[in-house]
């Protein structure tokens, strides 16, 4: 582990640690999203999310959204926010649930005198929060304060080889220091429940989490998918050398490393305050799978990819992490780390966590990720059901 | 690619094997048939103790596939990184590719 453990980043008032200062002008549905976009175009340290939906929902599928959107407001890289609605009442139930101590307005556009005006109102509020937030500074950290989420995409052979494996050992280690991981992925499990449960020594949340696995196999077959041969491995997977559902999930797995699994969290759950590793219900495809880490808190991504993927997240800085030297050497404004210089011989698996770590370290303390220099980001929410 | 056949050397390149009880090992540099594959428990060059494995690769395989360590007959159970991965549909000979094409899932449909 690097032993510069100094970071600097941004001390939230409940004390959580943020690495990044953002405001967040966020639509809360869809609706409001050209006026939203509009408001933030050219603005600095200003981030726009957008979600498709907000209308409507019922059920699980509401208690999921709005799960989501408060989780995103409370993420410790936001330091202020700036809500937008069509009427005032969503506007304000969701501004209630942010906390005092974090700068918001919220803006309805029935309370506007058009959609040019609404922009205005939203780009002043916005505006003014950005210029605050940039006076902020950034003061001392640790390894203890991080919170990382763990993200897999376009994985192939090499991902259960060796990036899977460092991501691993990288977890054991902040984690062994007090820091917090989630990993997730849920169909990504399935064939590797077992490395999951061995790790699991509380009853109930092992029984949450079996039930998840239940229920989510029950809905893929209930729609006549064959779960064990029709939703993973994908084409991009079998191209890169991964043969059966099992091993790629085995191989998904590896990056969660050997420490106890000690929380089960719903898709985009706020994780507890104690320092461990936890598990997540949420789906693989990327943009919802980083979303919901963004809104469980997670202040960093970490993003194996053996085939590579463009995107991040726009709260949460993604590191790209790979081994497959051929996907470096095509991809060099994609891949933040890499790692395929192990596959010859250069070096021990110990050598790839320490690369990793001293990457880690520089993003944390504001180095940007190329996810985040070239503004490939974006957010989707998971839907469960029908609108009304 | 950054190395090319001439016919004249056998080309070498590793294989991984990831845990000791494993039939299989993960090849580390695209490989071609004819190729001699060594089987090395580290990553570090060099750093492997006991003796040296060595298969020849029977068929193209790129890198992150895996290579049959032993003979398998049709059945048998394929273990990747100590943990089960599948079952081999057909006989497979050492230094053979292990795939889609000889290798099915044990997981039962829910």
């Amino acid at each position: 582990m690097n032993s510069g453990t100094e970071m600097y980043g941004y001390r939230r008032a409940d004390g959580a640690f943020g690495i990044r200062n953002h405001v967040l002008v966020l639509s809360l549905m869809d609706n409001m999203n050209p006026a939203v976009r509009a408001s933030a175009l050219g603005l600095k340290g200003v981030v726009a999310i957008c979600p498709e939906f907000g209308r409507g929902h019922i059920g699980e599928d509401k208690s999921l959204r709005e799960r989501t959107i408060q989780g995103l407001c409370r993420n410790p890289n936001v330091g202020a926010v700036v809500l937008a609605s069509l009427e005032s009442r969503t506007a304000e139930r969701v501004r209630q649930s942010i906390p005092d101590t974090c700068p918001s307005y919220a803006i309805s556009f029935s309370e506007c005198s058009g959609s040019n005006d609404c922009v205005m109102k939203l780009r002043l509020a916005a505006g003014q929060l950005a210029k605050s937030a940039s006076r902020m500074e950034r003061t001392r950290g640790s390894i203890s304060d991080l919170r990382i989420g763990l993200e897999c995409g376009g994985s192939d052979g090499t991902s259960g080889l060796l990036t899977n494996p460092v991501l691993g050992r990288y977890a054991d280690d902040v984690l062994d220091m007090g820091a917090r991981v989630i990993f997730t992925e849920n169909t990504e499990v399935i064939g590797a429940e077992h490395l999951v449960t061995a790790r699991m020594s509380k009853d109930d949340i092992r029984k949450r989490f079996l039930d998840s696995i239940d229920r989510l196999k029950s809905d893929i077959s209930k729609v006549g998918w064959d779960v064990v041969h029709g939703a993973n491995p994908v084409p991009d997977n079998v191209a890169g050398g991964l043969s059966t559902l099992e091993e790629k999930s085995i191989g998904a797995v590896a990056k969660s490393g050997s420490r106890e699994i000690i929380g089960y969290l719903e898709s985009g759950e706020q994780m507890p305050d104690s320092s461990g590793l936890y598990y997540m219900d949420s789906t693989p495809p990327a943009m919802e799978s980083m979303t919901a880490l963004a809104a469980a808190g997670a202040s960093l991504i970490l993003f194996s990819t053996g085939g590579g993927n463009p995107s991040g997240n726009p709260l949460v800085p993604t590191v790209k992490i790979c081994a497959n030297r051929s996907t470096v050497a095509r991809m060099p404004d994609v891949i933040d780390v890499d790692l395929s210089g192990l596959l010859d011989g250069r070096g021990s698996l110990t050598a790839g966590v320490e690369l990793l770590s001293a990457h880690i370290h520089s993003v944390v303390s504001g180095g940007l990720t190329w996810s985040e220099v070239f503004g490939f980001e974006d957010t989707a929410i998971s839907r469960l059901g029908r609108s009304l | 690619m950054e190395t090319y056949r001439t016919g004249l050397e056998d080309r070498r390149n590793r294989a991984l094997l990831m845990h000791p009880r494993d039939n299989v090992a993960v090849v580390l540099q695209d490989t071609f048939a004819g190729d001699v594959l060594t089987v090395v428990q580290e990553l570090a060059e060099g750093g492997q103790a006991g003796g040296v494995e060595e298969l020849r690769a029977v068929r193209d395989m790129p890198l992150g596939f895996k290579v049959a360590r032993v003979p398998l007959n049709a059945g048998d159970l394929v273990y990747r990184a100590g943990s089960l991965i599948g079952r081999a549909t057909v006989r497979i000979a050492p230094g053979d590719r292990v795939h889609v094409e000889n290798l099915e899932s044990t997981l039962q449909q829910p």
